[in-house]
């Protein structure tokens, strides 16, 4: 078993893109503004970082997407690649990025994903190919060409037939779904820069569009411009930074199946696998964590991973959730504190690292005083990919 | 008869044989004959052990709803007019479980744990679409 790095690498800078709708930023700029920020967050020079990872666009026309970026950032990375696990991707680039500067192959690392899937900037050769429509079906087409795509599936319906499976066996109930979006909209109402911004009720999320049973739009994730970077190295070169560093303390993942029919069971997923390894090399245990940012992409998704990563018995996850109290800042553990995909900013794969940027804000105390987790000293960031194909977890922390 | 806009199957050199016994009203999956597992959708190794020594055979045909969706966004255009519609993970008794439509039944009335069957619907004159309709099917829209 090779070196834990478990407390011995840590982000010490994050910075944000404009996000929302960015009507005249395509994703490379978005990519540039956000390394910037990091950059001049940590006090580096970009000519003091020897690694890039990117989480690729949604283009499938640009290849070597890491490359380029750096390219365009004028750094000519000896650790580089881009990486593709969907949402999940955000948190196996900052494990990539511990393991190698463990390793002595990068000292300082550049994570930096962003996409324009609002505004669809920079996407002029794609759409010259394609029709308007053609795009949206293009994207629509996930799953396997023969077996899934001829029946009519959608993102969202996997999702769905997760919570429609979550209901059955265990009772949870809409108006618990609901409650998820009500608390992640509330967190997002408190975020100056969150997209969404008003407060909704369990009865607006249940009457607001019927997408695919039994998730409403407001179940969601929302669709925007936008992306972040973060800057990873050594703990020991953290000291002479600008900023309080925060600690990476355990990292874990494990994939399901990409092809739904494959994955065994929608509702016990490998996020117990990943979380059990994360906090194996953390020493610590959802006891320990002060908020978790679980990747939020439908509202079932929380409930499952309260379950999965132990803070509450399988099955009770919708009970907890119930009447919001548990999960809202100040709360037993805060989920989602910044708004997450529901609400803050979703421009697709790269809407996890804001997960992470959240974390990082909430343990520096960077936050608005009202969405801040008072003494909020350790927490749990997970991310999730495709059809429950892929998931990963971090904990961070302060010391 | 009004032309299918929906996306076809195109079969390939690792499912022809699917398609043509769809063709044919059965209902094909893969038998290992080097460890017996049977898997879906089909490819030309095994996922249990690797081995190419795979066998077409035929399913019961019978399953049952593990879990459904009634879409009413649809994903794209040649979707719409079917929507609401449900989208369904059906498992077979051999163990497989397949991605379908539950048809020949008001979407209200799906339930997990439904019995099902399968029942083709030829969308081209190569291409009959697998999808499932409750045992003892009522009669429903006949959409397919
Ligand atoms: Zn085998």
């Amino acid at each position: 078993m090779g070196k834990s790095w478990s407390g011995e690498i840590a982000i010490v800078g994050i910075g944000e893109s404009e996000i929302g709708t960015v009507p005249d930023k395509n994703p490379m700029q978005l990519h540039t503004q956000a390394a910037r920020a990091a950059l001049e967050d940590c006090g580096l020079d970009k000519g003091d970082v020897d690694g890039v990872l990117t989480g690729g666009i949604a283009n499938p026309l640009e290849l070597m997407h890491s490359v380029l970026v750096s390219e365009y950032l004028g750094i000519q990375p000896r650790f580089t690649t881009s990486m593709h696990l969907g949402g999940a991707t955000q948190i196996q680039m900052v494990i990539s990025a511990a393991n190698a500067i463990q390793a002595g192959m990068a000292e300082v690392v550049l994570i930096v994903s962003a996409d324009s899937i609002r505004s669809f900037v920079g996407y002029e050769m794609l759409l010259g190919m394609f029709s308007g429509a053609g795009v949206t079906e293009m994207f629509s087409r996930i799953g396997h060409p023969q077996f899934e795509v001829p029946y009519g599936p959608t993102l969202i319906s996997t999702y769905a037939l997760a919570a429609a499976r979550h209901m059955h066996e265990y009772g949870t109930t809409v108006e618990q779904l609901a409650q998820v979006a009500v608390t992640i909209r509330k967190h997002a109402a408190m975020h100056p820069d969150a997209q969404k911004r008003k407060e909704v009720t369990i009865d607006e999320v249940l009457s607001s569009k019927m997408i695919s049973r039994p998730l409403t739009k407001d179940m969601c994730s929302i669709i925007s411009d936008g992306g972040a970077a973060l800057i990873v190295t050594s703990a020991e070169r953290a000291r002479d930074l600008k900023k309080k560093p925060v600690l990476l303390l355990g990292g874990g993942a494990r994939t399901m199946r990409e092809r739904l029919s494959l994955v065994d069971d929608l509702i016990r997923t490998a996020a117990v696998d990943s979380g059990r390894q994360a906090y194996e090399m953390s020493g610590l245990g959802p006891k320990d964590m002060d908020f978790a940012e679980f990747y939020d992409c439908f509202s079932i998704t929380p409930i499952i991973f309260l379950e999965d990563f132990g803070f509450c018995e399988k099955g009770e996850g919708g009970k907890f959730v119930e009447g919001g109290e548990r999960i809202e800042i100040g709360g037993e553990i805060p989920i989602v504190t910044h708004g997450g995909c529901h609400a803050h900013c979703h421009p697709g794969v790269p809407s996890g690292i804001f997960h992470i940027t959240e974390a990082v804000k909430q343990l520096r105390g960077e936050v608005e005083e009202r969405r801040q987790v008072k003494g909020a000293r350790v927490g749990l960031i997970n991310g999730l990919g495709g059809h429950f194909s892929s998931h990963t977890t971090l904990i961070v922390g302060t010391e | 008869m009004e032309t299918y806009e929906k996306p076809i199957p195109k079969p390939d050199r690792e499912t022809r044989p699917f398609w043509e016994g769809a063709k044919q009203q059965k209902l094909l999956i893969q038998h290992c004959l080097d460890c017996g597992a049977y898997q879906f959708y089909p490819q030309a190794h095994c996922r249990g052990c690797l081995s190419d020594r795979l066998d077409w055979v035929e399913s019961k045909g019978t399953g049952c709803v593990y879990s459904y969706s009634v879409v009413h966004r649809a994903p794209s255009t040649a979707f719409d007019k079917d929507a609401p519609y449900t989208v369904a993970l059906i498992d077979l008794p051999e163990g497989c479980r397949m991605l379908s439509n539950v048809v020949e039944v008001d979407p209200e009335e799906v339930r997990i744990g439904m019995e099902v069957e399968v029942v083709f619907g030829e969308i081209t004159p190569e291409i009959s679409l697998p999808k499932f309709r409750p045992v003892q099917g009522r009669t429903g829209s006949g959409r397919f």
